[in-house]
């Protein structure tokens, strides 16, 4: 299964990509690696980080793959291009999350899955709600990218 | 008078009438388009219901007419985007997996034989897919 | 960590038991095991089974952690209801009322694909009988 490497502030986490759910997203989410981009924590999602991709074949993804609403922690998901949010997101829940815009629920690809002990990364997500935003690196493992 | 159809489902019999008025082309397109014949199973997000997918009605360009949301019992109701033809016995609603409530065409509604027809749609849902034939019932 | 077996149909997958998510429901619901009863698939909730759980401590369990989608290999439970529900695809907890929220109990790590294809086929093939047992721990 390939995967990712995520770092935010000093802490790295390996995440599983989960292409047997999305693997289309997960494909071309790979192709877009690396991706340094600022991390914010959400408004209206609950226990949750995002970020957005502004560039690579990530951007080409237009359909969602396995949609869900409710964002497992240590879950990476994201949120294809659209017509009004020309950016793919990536959101990172740490706590209790669902996917939501001001007007209603909405649904994500889930693309990924936290591997090993998450409270380091989770730490440093939910410090995002009071610290503010912060820079987030991904970059593809080696075998992702075989 | 309105163009009835017949339903045969695992050897249980009933008919119905076409919303020929309320829904022209849906009615006129799922007319051509019989006799079908296929497995009704039962739907797995739109509650109290059966359905068959028609592959040859599935067309994005017939428009929902007589539009309902919550389908009412011994309605059918057809969803262009998949050609859904759904029998709905109980509390029924067009749902998907990204959709929880979306729209449908009310394009028939039963009238004989309707009870022993709806208990057959029911018994889907837990002795799985049965087979069925809908086809026109000329007039006599 | 602890380990169920769960068996439909002559497959057997192993689910773990999602402790630190739900300590509360996952306790009483291990308590509960083994359970033999009969599964039959969801009419509101999409590409899942479910089955009915007997009252217990699990009844007295309020929600932890609930969600409304359950990825597909998740075991969810919704105590008061009596209701567990096993996904093999795309599914989220629904009613006729519209989403509702369970707890995630346990989640399929073992023979997998075999046990998801299972409870696929439900949706042609109708009730099957289903156990669960403690596995480990």
């Amino acid at each position: 299964m390939p995967s990712l490497e995520l770092e935010v502030d000093g802490v790295t986490a390996r995440f599983a990509l989960r292409d047997d759910l999305a693997p289309q997203t997960v494909r071309a989410l790979v192709a877009s690696l690396p991706v340094e981009t600022t991390l914010r924590h959400c408004r209206w999602s609950g226990d949750a980080c995002f970020a957005e991709i502004a560039r690579g074949p990530i951007l080409e993804i237009s359909a969602l793959e396995s949609g869900v609403t409710s964002i497992y922690p240590g879950t990476l998901v994201l949120r294809p291009a659209n017509a009004i949010a020309p950016t793919a997101e990536i959101l990172i829940a740490y706590g209790d999350a669902e996917y939501r815009w001001p007007t209603s629920r909405m649904y994500v690809t889930p693309v990924g899955e936290v591997q090993g002990d998450p409270s380091a990364l989770f730490k440093v997500l939910a410090k995002t709600s009071s610290a503010g935003q912060t820079t987030v690196r991904l970059a593809a493992l080696k075998e992702a990218v075989a | 008078m309105s163009r009835r159809i017949k339903i045969q489902l695992d050897g249980v019999s009933g008919s119905g009438y076409l919303h020929e008025e309320a829904a022209p082309t849906t009615a006129a397109r799922f007319w051509a388009a019989l006799p079908i014949e296929g497995t009704l199973r039962h739907v797995r997000w739109s509650g109290d219901a059966g359905y068959i997918l028609a592959s040859e009605l599935a067309d994005e360009s017939i428009p929902i007419e007589h539009a309902v949301s919550f389908y009412p019992p011994g309605s059918i109701a057809f969803r262009p985007e998949h050609g859904e033809i759904a029998f709905c016995y109980g509390q029924a609603q067009a749902r998907d997996h990204m959709q929880p409530a979306g729209r449908a065409s009310h394009l028939a509604t039963l009238d004989r034989n309707v009870e022993a027809l709806l208990e057959a749609v029911a018994s889907t849902r837990r002795q799985g897919g049965k087979p069925i034939r809908i086809e026109r019932e000329e007039a006599k | 960590m602890k380990e169920i077996a769960i068996e439909v149909d002559g497959v057997v997958g192993l689910a773990e038991l999602l402790e630190s998510n739900a300590p509360k429901a996952a306790a009483a619901f291990w308590a509960s095991l083994p359970i033999a009863t009969t599964l039959t698939h969801t009419q509101w909730s999409g590409r899942a089974c479910g089955f009915s759980l007997d009252g217990g401590a699990l009844q007295k369990v309020g929600l932890e952690h609930p969600v409304c989608s359950l990825y597909p290999g998740t075991l969810g439970v919704h105590p008061e209801r009596g209701e567990a529900l096993l996904s093999y695809g795309p599914s989220e907890y629904r009613s006729e009322l519209g989403p509702e929220y369970l707890t995630r109990v346990a989640r399929v790590t073992g023979n997998r694909e075999a046990l998801l294809a299972v409870l696929s086929r439900m949706h042609d093939e109708g009730d099957k009988r289903i156990t669960l047992r403690r596995n480990s721990g």
